[in-house]
């Protein structure tokens, strides 16, 4: 009926006039709804927010926008609802784009107001479209439902409240994992460059597992270098990590990251896109992404970035979003820690410092203690068994690693040991430790078998419990 | 020989150098002394359907007229071997010894092979040789009765040759004698405990080894250390590597090729050229390499055609050439090292952030060389710049004396127990030697797992390396 194309029963379902429904089944009926529209291209958020405020809820809008009078019928209502300001169930999308008008214009004006209100461009091409995805519109959500992704729309109170204050806020998230990791207590945002120094990794680490240890989340964009270090030592601490991705979620960028992607959502963290699925990532949409990276948490920290790192774009909107931010000074010369000793430079007062991590974690105020359960250290977790989700992490790291060297020979304990203060090659250690050559060699594969080191490129680095920030006094 | 117009055609799908030897014979005859008979002359090469080339007939030919003009007698069959020139001296040709071999082969007692190619000659068994100089000295061997003095004069060679001084790096071994260069001591590399680790196990069982590194670490000169590293071949394989020296025409051959075979050809070689073939079916760089080490510097660089040839021989030990109307298989049992950088720029994972290419770059520079090639190599090894100041204090590096002794050991220790180098030890020979230490093939298999979770073939190369 009303001449829709049976493309698949999603399709019929979003558009039927089908009997009152439970709650729960007409939430994701909106749901399913909204991602088709969001998924034509060209309509951003204002005009979608129109399209919401025009018609009341989006499966109104699929509705008519069915059949060949559909476009029609989408401009009329378009032109209509312009003169009836704020009167829709959509306010908050509405609102939102609203908002970014002067403030002046807004209310004070009678039903004229819309038309001095920003436009949403709509025309007849757009209009053709949104119909073609009411009618085709199964496959979009046949997407998501293949990828077993959650959506979260701005109207949800699942959505991230941080990210809801940001101007614009994506109508949209599609989760992988945990939707909660996002709406977590305190969450921190720790990035850096691709091309990071073995220090730099180092300290990505400190931090992740540091900050993942008081209870907070850490919100990174999965991309190689700073962001992989810092998710992989939150996964290792046990503690929630959010990825997000520059791109939608079958196009997961980089590859190398697809086994940390299901390492993130096993241990309690999430993949959030804002783009649908199959949107590659392109040089435009990593900008877009960082916005979200600073959206949704309170501090952004960039641990490493040359001059011209995009992780300072995700620092500079932490500053615009009103968060935040904390760069880490690195060598005076070293060009990896460049861009940050600039943008402290052009940012006194805005920017911090970070001057050690005891200190890093006071100024982001997540030493409060409350998540310091007291109680034995969790050594099971240390050694890399799983945890279960949730349960507050141990309070004493110094006890869980010590007791893990414990369990080493005399010559693995003088090598993690040596290797703890930093990354560094077989010759390095051996001349470091006074060891021999052989011993040396067997001690580090049983090393990289026991998760407490990793080697990359002929570099041993430490990992596992090994890695992560071993408490106060430490560098 | 017929009457008629004199004339002289040679006929049996001969080429232009043995087209030309009707005027090396007929100078050679003239200079000679003797006369060459105004009649029409064929000479058949037999059989009809297969292609002759080279000059070694000459003097086959020539004694051939000699003969049948009734100006020479021959005392039985001899077999005559040797390039004349127009003077009528008798000139070296390679590919000597082969031959010899193979007359011998064939139950021929007596061969003349020209006095260059004395020393060679002899070191086929159950034949004489005789030499000669000229044309006339030949036919002199002729006449000589069976049961005579079967030797002209005492050879004038001298055996230990200094010929070694004239060749270059990339042919050490490749002519025989004494003297030819070791290359770098092992003391003079500095750290990469790894590095020398592995490369001690690789010439130990004879196993394929890549070095990935940024440039500067060592690679090219830990390599250059294997030569001395190796024992000499021994008497069966330097009866195979004289015959390959004989065959390539480098340089005339003295005694038997004692040194290990180290080729370096450049990446910019050409296929015939590392696997063999060419219109005169001459061996490659896989066949002189055969019982030594082929060591291609810069990997990636190569052509990927050519990489992707040496699957065979790594696999099998020998490859197959084959062009128009000919096929043969040459030895190519060589062991595999090789050098490259771990991306583009080289730098990835120094440590400094040097390196900025981006992950899909590395895995495609890494994927130039193919997954069944990598396949066959057993040891890939890091080598991270050494600092050399880290290395002013420390104790010296161990020397290549006692690292080759250790090798020596290793490898007849490998010959006794399973007859051949732990490379090329079977799947069966792996797992009855793989019984008796269960807890470490227990931990290699945990390693694998995680590495390459969806498995792979790797077991039995993994297996191999505990058996030291």
């Amino acid at each position: 009926m009303l001449g829709v194309q049976s493309h698949g029963p999603i399709a019929l379902r979003c558009v039927a006039e089908n009997a009152p429904a439970p709650a729960d089944v007409t939430a994701e009926l909106e749901r399913e709804a909204w991602v088709v529209l969001l998924s034509v291209s060209g309509l951003g958020p204002v005009s979608f927010g129109a399209l919401l405020a025009a018609f009341g809820s989006a499966r109104a809008v699929l509705r008519a926008a069915t059949g060949p009078t559909g476009p029609t019928r989408l401009l009329e209502a378009l032109a209509n609802a312009a003169s009836e300001p704020d009167d829709c169930a959509s306010g908050v999308l509405f609102d939102a784009c609203v908002r970014t008008e002067d403030a002046g214009a807004a209310a004070t004006q009678g039903p004229n107001a819309g038309a001095s209100r920003r436009r949403p461009a709509i025309g007849n091409d757009l209009a053709t479209r949104i119909c073609d995805a009411a009618s085709n519109g199964g496959r979009a959500v046949e997407e998501v439902r293949a990828l077993g992704l959650t959506v979260v729309t701005l109207e949800e109170p699942s959505y991230p409240d941080r990210l809801r204050r940001v101007e614009l806020p994506p109508p949209l998230l599609f989760v992988r994992g945990s939707v909660e990791a996002m709406r977590a207590k305190d969450a921190v945002a720790v990035v850096g460059t691709r091309c990071p120094t073995d220090k730099g990794r180092l300290i990505a680490g400190w931090i992740g597992s540091a900050v993942a240890r008081t209870g907070a989340a850490v919100v990174s964009g999965l991309a190689v270098g700073i962001d992989g270090a810092a998710h992989a030592s939150v996964v290792a601490e046990g503690g929630r990590t959010v990825a997000v991705l520059g791109g939608g979620h079958a196009r997961l960028f980089p590859k190398a990251h697809e086994r940390l992607a299901e390492a993130i959502v096993e241990s309690g963290g999430a993949i959030v896109s804002e783009f649908a699925p199959e949107t590659s990532p392109t040089r435009g949409t990593f900008p877009r992404r960082n916005r979200l990276v600073s959206g949704l948490s309170d501090a952004t920290i960039v641990v490493e970035a040359g001059r011209r790192s995009g992780a300072l774009i995700t620092a500079g909107w932490a500053l615009e979003q009103g968060r935040e931010c904390f760069l880490v000074p690195g060598a005076f010369d070293s060009p990896a820690s460049a861009g940050c000793h600039a943008f402290l430079r052009n940012f006194p007062g805005q920017a911090r410092v970070v001057s050690g991590i005891p200190e890093l974690i006071e100024d982001l105020g997540l030493d409060r203690g409350s998540h310091g359960a007291a109680g034995a250290p969790d050594t099971a977790a240390f050694a890399g068994a799983s945890r279960p989700k949730g349960s507050p992490p141990a309070s004493a790291p110094h006890a869980g690693r010590a007791a893990v060297l414990a369990s080493l020979g005399p010559v693995e304990r003088a090598l993690a040991e040596e290797l703890a203060r930093g990354p560094a090659t077989a010759d390095q250690l051996a001349l470091r430790t006074s060891l021999a050559a052989a011993a040396v060699l067997s001690a580090l594969t049983l090393l990289e078998l026991r998760g407490l080191a990793a080697s990359a490129y002929g570099r041993y680095s430490p990992s596992g419990s090994l890695g992560s920030w071993s408490g106060p006094g430490r560098d | 020989m017929a009457p008629g117009l004199p004339g002289f055609s040679i006929v049996g799908l001969a080429d232009t150098a043995l087209q030309e030897a009707r005027e090396r014979v007929r100078g050679a005859i003239r200079n000679s002394g003797y006369e060459y008979p105004p009649r029409r002359i064929t000479v058949n090469l037999a059989p009809a359907d297969l292609r002759k080339s080279g000059a070694s007939l000459d003097l086959a030919i020539a004694l051939g007229i000699l003969v049948g003009s009734e100006q020479v007698r021959a005392n039985g069959p001899w077999a005559v071997l040797g390039e004349l020139s127009l003077g009528g001296e008798l000139r070296p040709v390679p590919g000597l010894l082969p031959m010899v071999v193979a007359l011998s082969r064939r139950r021929v007692r007596r061969v003349v092979v020209p006095l260059e190619g004395m020393a060679e000659a002899r070191l086929a068994d159950s034949i004489d040789v005789s030499a000669a100089a000229t044309l006339a000295e030949a036919a002199t061997l002729l006449r000589e009765s069976r049961r005579g003095r079967t030797r002209s004069r005492p050879p004038r060679v001298e055996l230990a040759s200094n010929v070694a001084a004239e060749s270059g790096p990339d042919e050490v071994g490749l002519v025989g004698g004494v003297g030819t260069d070791p290359g770098p001591d092992l003391a003079e590399i500095r750290g990469q405990l790894e590095a020398r680790h592995a490369l001690e196990l690789a010439l130990a069982g004879s196993h394929s080894m890549v070095m990935i590194g940024p440039p500067g670490s060592g690679k090219t000169l830990l390599a250059r250390t294997a030569p001395g590293l190796l024992p000499p071949l021994d008497d069966d394989e330097a009866r195979v590597a004289t015959v390959i020296a004989s065959v390539s025409g480098r340089g005339p051959v003295t005694g038997l090729v004692r040194t290990r075979p180290f080729r370096s050809p450049h990446h910019t070689i050409s296929y015939a050229a590392m696997v063999g073939g060419g219109p005169r079916m001459s061996p490659g760089e896989v066949t002189f390499a055969n019982d030594g080490i082929l060591f291609l510097d810069e990997l990636p660089e190569f052509d990927r055609a050519t990489l992707e040839a040496l699957r065979q021989p790594l696999e099998d030990g020998r490859v197959a050439i084959s062009r128009v109307g000919r096929a043969a298989v040459f030895p190519s049992r060589f062991q595999l090292i090789a050098a490259m950088n771990p991306c583009p720029c080289g730098h990835a994972g120094e440590g400094d952030g040097r390196c900025h290419c981006q992950p899909g770059v590395v895995a495609r520079y890494a994927g130039r060389i193919s997954g069944p090639l990598r396949d066959r190599i057993d040891l890939w090894v890091h080598m991270p710049r050494v600092d050399p100041a880290e290395y002013v204090k420390s104790a010296a590096s161990e020397g290549s004396a006692l690292v080759a002794a250790r090798i020596a050991a290793s490898r007849r220790r490998q010959m006794c127990r399973g007859g051949c180098p732990n490379s090329r030890l079977s799947g069966r020979a792996l797992r009855t030697g793989a019984r008796n230490s269960t807890g470490r093939i227990g931990r290699l298999e945990r390693a694998r797992h995680r590495e390459a979770p969806a498995g792979g073939p790797d077991g039995r190369r993994s297996r191999r390396f505990r058996r030291r």
